[in-house]
């Protein structure tokens, strides 16, 4: 990200947020683990990291902002993150 | 004689590889004295980056992309990507600095063992040139092993030493990179071939 703003490329980084490794807390079920542990990431301020590498980020919590956000982001001419919260 | 670091910029030149990607340390920065113009410098933070970048270059432009990184810690952080840029079939010429040559017997502070098998099996090619004038040559291998189909990454180990000594001037080789004859290049053979009964 710190390369891409220093940069200043007219690049979109979506990020689809659900909050861990859900692959792998899938997988888990094929091996009847019941417990997985090492699978959830709460908390990471992906905004505030964009932030501390000199790029802007945008954080969207509802559907309805995630067009509008993306178009502005899109047209940016300057590196964006787009950090889209789904459900896990 | 050129140097072998004059060499390679014009040989990098003529193979359109004049962006570096890379993250420098010591045993690099001769590489860098009279950056040319023409040439950019694409820094990240971490090797790893580095090479994701270098990689998306690539696939982008369709040509190979250019790494330099630091001796074996540089390599190891970037590993990661060199994996994915194997399995992805990127051209990568990777480069990574040495300790001097005449240190080496004395195993120096952040001098890379062995430095050819640390990127293997990911790498299709590696190599640390016996002599330092065979640098440029061995840019010009690796970059057409790592363009060869299927492409993959391709590592060249550099001495620190050896970017201020004398070697030949290396030119870009007319090289097919496709499995299948390549009928442009039967052409330009057929026209070198003189009949004689």
């Amino acid at each position: 990200m710190w390369s891409a703003a220093d940069l200043k490329l007219p690049v979109t980084v979506v990020i689809v947020n659900n909050g861990g490794y859900a692959a792998l807390a899938e997988f888990s079920s094929h091996f009847t683990i019941k417990r997985l542990v090492g699978t959830k990431l709460p908390g990471i301020d992906f905004v505030g990291l964009a932030s501390a590498l000199g790029c802007t980020g945008v954080r969207i919590e509802r559907p309805q902002d995630l067009a509008p956000a993306l178009s502005r982001a899109l047209q940016s001419s300057v590196p964006i993150v787009v950090d889209v919260l789904v459900s896990t | 004689m050129p140097t072998v670091r004059e060499a390679a910029v014009c040989l990098l030149r003529e193979l359109g590889m004049t962006t570096i990607f890379g993250n420098p340390g010591s045993t690099e920065l001769p590489l860098f004295r009279d950056f040319p113009d023409d040439f950019r410098y694409v820094l990240g933070l971490q090797e790893s980056v580095v090479v994701g970048m270098a990689d998306g270059d690539a696939q982008g432009t369709r040509n190979a992309a250019l790494i330099n990184l630091h001796s074996a810690a540089g390599v190891g952080h970037a590993m990661g990507n060199i994996f994915t840029a194997y399995r992805n079939r990127t051209p990568l010429v990777i480069t990574a600095g040495q300790q001097a040559r005449s240190i080496l017997p004395y195993e120096p502070f952040l001098f890379a063992s062995e430095a050819t098998k640390l990127p293997e099996p990911y790498v299709k090619w590696a190599i640390e040139p016996a002599r330092g004038e065979d640098v440029p040559a061995a840019i010009a291998r690796a970059y057409n092993v790592a363009m060869q189909a299927p492409c993959g990454p391709t590592f060249v180990s550099i001495p620190v030493d050896d970017w201020d000594r004398t070697t030949e001037a290396v030119r870009r080789h007319t090289v097919s990179h496709s499995l299948h004859p390549d009928p442009s290049l039967v052409d330009v053979l057929d026209s070198g071939v003189v009949v004689r009964r």
